[in-house]
């Protein structure tokens, strides 16, 4: 009562994940501001001009499925809509994009200022405030370096990526920075350990840019995109796609004289700790990492990608480095297609504070520190559809956060931090998400080098895929506030639909005079498309119809439902009795204690981890399932008495 | 599984001998707390005890500083002791009153009274030992015959952790081609594809043969199962009885009285051996003898031995003939029995013929003739069976649970590899296959229900 804020929500960074973080928070009515080092970096892609991948893919459809910004955004400035990994199977391709880098932070921003609420303003947060409330403390605001000493808020969100403490090198030139010619944050780091928080350090590097002009593209193959692009957000109408002018990329490789220049170049800094040091992602290596690691035998594959539509600079993806430029330009010139080519820019390392992501909820709110989220780069992970993912369920969380506390405070502003919300934060679970694998991975297992999302590291892997992500999450978005309502039920009309068809395909035999031998057989054209290596398309000259007019899209979405069909029924009975007890939340303030029934042993390991639901308890070694029945009976009679 | 920091661990305390006077009575103290708690006991503990040196010491009380006992008292630095923890052990008097003195005294002292072999649970949870191991200690104090020895010391000296290691190491490695295969397309465009079948194939075969020798490796542990067979009334079920050394099953002189088949643990000449006593062979009869006569086949077909059971007092009939017929096909070792020798030995010439490979022993089960023959007969045709020594054999049904997921796993692998279901749905068989055969060794994130199935067999103080 009486207390103003300037801002509900403060956004500490406009990279991947704060745009996120912001727009999310923002859509949810509340104000927003969004501090960032340059605003006219805002959504910058500091590495590739791509998005998407194996596994990343998935997660930008899943952003977008949430009502995130990355998909659509990603649609309005593709230069090159790519599928990878076309030779296997729907649940293991992933989508990828070129686009043009200046028009995707551009566009970005344009987003971000149309939506009410949301502002953005030039400055450095030197500190984060806080003050003392039962079982810890909450955020208060932050304090900046250059504008107004203070300002007040509900919720911060930390999305600094690598500019805490930053410093890069090319060679054994080191300077201080977050990203090339940008200002580190040297306070926030302080600050954020002032609080308690355990960080740590990693390192990472970019590629060198080219002068396209000095590139021989004659003499390399070329890589198209897809001839039928698909569209990254479920928003995007196909019909009207691509929007902008397509682009190529090339392909080169590296050879033995490559290697020779790095190995030495590597060996002269053998004794400089930026360049032997620090952990880097292990699938995102330096090249001289990769020649380590892999050895050199048959050379590395090296992307050569148009930075945008107006732009002759390239990115030569595959060749980070923070070799010396003099050793780095002898290196490029070793390659075929680039005999005399220019660098625009050196390729850099740099080295950065993260915070050991252990310390966050899967809310990802920091533990005993209410209204405080930390996303992205800076939570240990790699990659810009990563950094979005936990962006969005930062702001998602964040609004929540305020939502609850502004509840509570016309009530009584004692009771503002007892925890409710924590019941209805937003939370994905492993078999719902990407987001949920990458999440939870990271906040139970923590990370000993960048994280970064694989197709492996879900368990159920055939249930997570690109073609069924807003079936899987628009629900959800659309209860968070994110998704209006004709979306939502443009994604159950798809889901039907997509039914309808699998539905369809099981119960048609095929028509015309090659099929007879099948019709004879009795084989629906659902079995003549379980076989290895036939699409859904493969079946149209067999198929009298009338089937629906479906985009690519759709048509993968039916593939796999019929392909994973034995699996996926299996599965779903397996998830359908977990389901039920896993989702039970534990109260943040159960005393364990006080638990009938559970052992010493089993108290103590769940003290020590505080699960949040009842499956992730099941999850803790140690706990029986027994311990876990008398958990689940505790919280649903609980749960019942509360209503 | 996520470790845990060792001082959030209790400090745990249980006799370790039996129970009863006895010579010595042991009280084990594991845990962050073991030692502080043997000073707390042992006042003459010196400041700086060395480990794993035997003190003399009193006993005292926590409580009231009484004297309990004097005793022996050895420390244990972690992780190198049987938990992997701080170990304590005091060795006093052994008594039932006394010994519950010391336990009370340690709990007083500050520790939990352990569960059913929470030392060996701790002992895998730190590392010392996998699961299968632990589980062979079970076996080896439970081992009750020197085959049932043997196959727990197989099991616990680690022969049976190393093949499955061996074969989810297999796994692992297609397992992770596969999964590379899937997330790097372009850095593995080298692989050789067409070999993963066969590399599959190979996973799963090896998983079958280690399931198939579960019935050898069983037989170890709960003795070889004997089988009474024979023609009708032929008095199989009374040497059963004197076998087994009593009454166990209906004996009745009208032919198929005997309609199931009857199992009964018996000790002879020093071996634990299952008796199974069946129906008699013969054509005919009701339907529940004939089921019966189909049990009967089965069991000769899985029989260690077979005790071959003829009435030799009378010429052999059709259908004593057709008995004879399955003995002699059967390919288990065979001890013949010619019995009713007290009505003398009128066909015994004309079985011997039909027999002639196999040693006859000549019985009376009505007056006792011939019994300890018989026994003497049978304990060396068992003591001539292979003892899986040196073999890698399957001795727990929990082992050839989890082989047999990974067997039916691996299957649905190869249809799905074969049959355009694709690399990534192959994967989620050899996914599951590999954590079924982590299970038995305990790698990997091991399932509580897993823990506690194998430890609740452990006693207290284990």
């Amino acid at each position: 009562m009486g207390v103003t804020v300037d801002y509900d929500v403060i956004v500490i960074g406009a990279g991947h994940a704060g745009c996120e973080a912001a727009h999310a928070s923002a859509r949810l009515g509340l104000s927003t501001l969004v501090i960032t080092p340059r605003l006219d970096r805002v959504g910058w892609m500091s590495c590739n001009p791509a998005v998407g991948g194996i596994g990343k893919g998935h997660l930008v459809r899943e952003v977008d499925a949430l009502g995130g910004l990355l998909g659509r955004v990603v649609d309005e400035t593709g230069i090159q809509f790519r599928t990878l990994n076309t030779r296997r199977g729907p649940a293991v391709r992933g989508s990828r994009a070129q686009c043009d880098r200046l028009l995707y932070a551009k566009t970005m921003r344009a987003h971000l200022e149309a939506v009410p609420g949301l502002e953005l303003r030039e400055d450095l947060v030197e500190e984060v405030l806080v003050e003392k409330a039962s079982g810890g403390s909450r955020v208060r605001g932050v304090r900046t370096a250059r504008g107004l000493d203070e300002l007040a808020c509900l919720a911060v969100v930390v999305a600094a990526g690598t500019f805490l403490g930053g410093v890069a090198n090319v060679g054994r030139r080191k300077f201080a920075s977050g990203r090339e010619g940008d200002l580190p944050s040297m306070g926030l780091s302080r600050s954020l350990r002032q609080l308690g928080l355990a960080l740590k350090r990693f390192k990472t590097s970019t590629t060198p840019r080219l002068d396209g002009r000095t590139v021989d593209f004659d003499v390399l193959s070329v890589q198209r995109g897809d001839e039928e692009p698909k569209p990254f957000s479920h928003w995007t109408d196909p019909e009207r796609f691509p929007l902008l002018p397509q682009r190529f990329c090339h392909v080169t490789r590296t050879n033995e004289q490559t290697h020779h220049i790095v190995r030495r170049g590597f060996e002269s800094l053998a004794d400089e700790p930026a360049v032997a040091g620090g952990i880097e992602p292990r699938y995102c290596p330096s090249i001289e990492v990769k020649l380590r690691r892999f050895g050199d035998r048959m050379g590395h594959t090296i992307y050569l990608e148009p930075e945008g539509l107006d732009s002759n600079e390239v990115y030569p993806a595959g060749l980070s480095t923070s070799l010396p430029a003099d050793v780095q330009l002898q290196m490029l010139r070793t390659i075929p297609g680039l005999e005399s080519v220019e660098m625009t820019r050196p390729g850099y390392g740099i080295e950065y504070d993260f915070v050991i992501p252990t310390q966050v909820r899967r809310s990802l709110e920091v533990q005993k520190i209410g209204g405080l989220f930390v996303a992205g780069q800076v939570l240990g992970t790699s990659g810009y559809e990563e950094a979005a993912a936990q962006g969005l369920i930062a702001g998602i969380n964040a609004g929540k956060h305020v939502r609850a506390s502004s509840n509570r405070r016309w009530w009584s502003r004692e009771s503002l931090d007892e925890d409710e919300r924590s019941g209805e934060a937003t939370i994905l679970r492993r078999d719902q998400a990407y987001i949920g694998v990458l999440i939870d991975d990271l906040t139970t297992s923590g990370t000993s080098e960048p994280y970064r999302v694989f197709t492996s590291r879900a368990e159920h892997r055939l249930l997570l895929r690109e073609d069924n992500a807003d079936f899987r999450l628009a629900h959800l978005g659309y209860v968070a506030g994110l998704i209006t309502e004709s979306q939502a039920r443009k994604s159950t009309a798809r889901e039907e639909m997509i039914r309808a068809e699998v539905e369809r395909l099981e119960s048609t035999l095929p028509s015309g005079s090659a099929a007879q031998k099948e019709r004879e057989g009795r084989r629906t054209l659902a079995t003549i498309l379980r076989r290895p290596g036939i699409t859904y398309a493969d079946l149209k000259e067999m198929d009298a119809g009338p089937g629906p007019k479906l985009s690519r899209r759709d048509a993968e979405g039916v593939e796999a439902a019929i392909k994973y069909a034995g699996y996926i029924a299996k599965l779903d009975k397996r998830l359908e009795l977990l389901g039920n007890i896993d989702s039970l939340e534990i109260p943040e303030d159960l005393d364990f204690s006080g638990v009938p029934g559970l052992s010493v042993e089993v108290r103590e390991k769940l003290e020590h981890h505080r699960p949040a639901t009842v499956g992730q308890a099941s999850r803790i070694s140690g706990v029986t399932p027994a311990a876990v029945e008398i958990l689940a009976s505790l919280l649903a009679g609980l749960k019942r008495a509360c209503g | 599984m996520v470790p845990l920091p060792k001082k959030k661990l209790s400090t745990i305390a249980a006799v370790a001998t039996p129970a009863g006077t006895g010579g010595v009575c042991i009280v084990r103290v594991s845990g962050p707390r073991a030692h502080g708690i043997a000073r707390r006991l042992c006042p003459r503990l010196p400041r700086q005890p060395r480990m794993r040196r035997a003190y003399f010491s009193l006993f005292e009380s926590p409580a009231d500083g009484s004297m309990l006992d004097e005793g022996l008292v050895l420390l244990f630095r972690a992780p190198f002791s049987f938990t992997g923890e701080d170990v304590a052990e005091l060795h006093g008097h052994g008594g039932v009153a006394q010994s519950r003195a010391l336990i009370r005294a340690a709990l007083a002292a500050g520790a939990e009274a352990a569960g059913p072999g929470a030392f060996c649970r701790r002992a895998v949870e730190n590392g010392r030992m996998d699961i299968a191991r632990a589980e062979g200690i079970a076996e080896l104090v439970a081992a009750e015959t020197d085959a049932g020895l043997r196959a727990a010391r197989s099991l616990m000296g680690g022969s049976l952790s190393r093949r499955v290691e061996e074969i989810a190491a297999a796994a692992e490695d297609l397992l992770s081609e596969w999964e590379a295969a899937l997330d790097f397309p372009d850095e593995t465009a080298g692989l050789d594809e067409k070999v993963w079948h066969g590399r599959l194939t190979r996973i799963a075969v090896s998983a079958k043969q280690l399931e198939r020798t579960w019935g050898a490796g069983n037989r170890l542990r709960v003795g070889p199962r004997l089988v009474l067979a024979g023609p009708p009334n032929s008095g199989k079920s009374s040497l059963l009885n004197m076998l087994a050394g009593r009454e166990r099953a209906i004996v009745d002189h009208a032919p198929g009285t005997t309609r199931d088949v009857l199992e009964v643990s018996v000790d002879v000449g020093g071996h634990s051996i299952t008796l199974v006593d069946v129906a008699g062979v013969r054509d005919g009869g009701d339907r529940v003898e004939a089921l019966g006569v189909e049990k009967a086949m089965e069991a000769v077909t899985s029989a260690d031995v077979v005790v071959g059971v003829v009435d030799a007092s009378r010429a052999p009939t059709t259908m004593d003939e057709k008995a004879m017929e399955l003995l002699a096909n059967t390919s288990s070792p065979l001890v013949m029995v010619a019995n009713k020798k007290d009505l003398g030995d009128k066909g015994l010439a004309r079985y011997r013929e039909r027999l002639q490979a196999s040693s006859w022993v000549r019985t009376s089960a009505k007056t006792g003739q011939g019994i300890d023959e018989m026994k003497k007969e049978i304990a060396s045709t068992v003591e001539q069976r292979p003892t899986g020594e040196a073999e890698v054999l399957v001795t727990l049904e929990r082992h050839r649970e989890a082989l047999c997921v990974a067997w039916d796993a691996l299957k649905e692998a190869e249809i799905a590899l074969l049959d355009g279901g694709g690399v990534e749905l192959a994967a989620e068989g050899l996914r599951e296959a590999r954590g079924a055969l982590w299970g038995i060794i305990g790698k990997g994130a091991v399932s509580d229900d897993i823990l506690d199935k194998v430890f609740e067999r452990f006693c207290i103080g284990k």
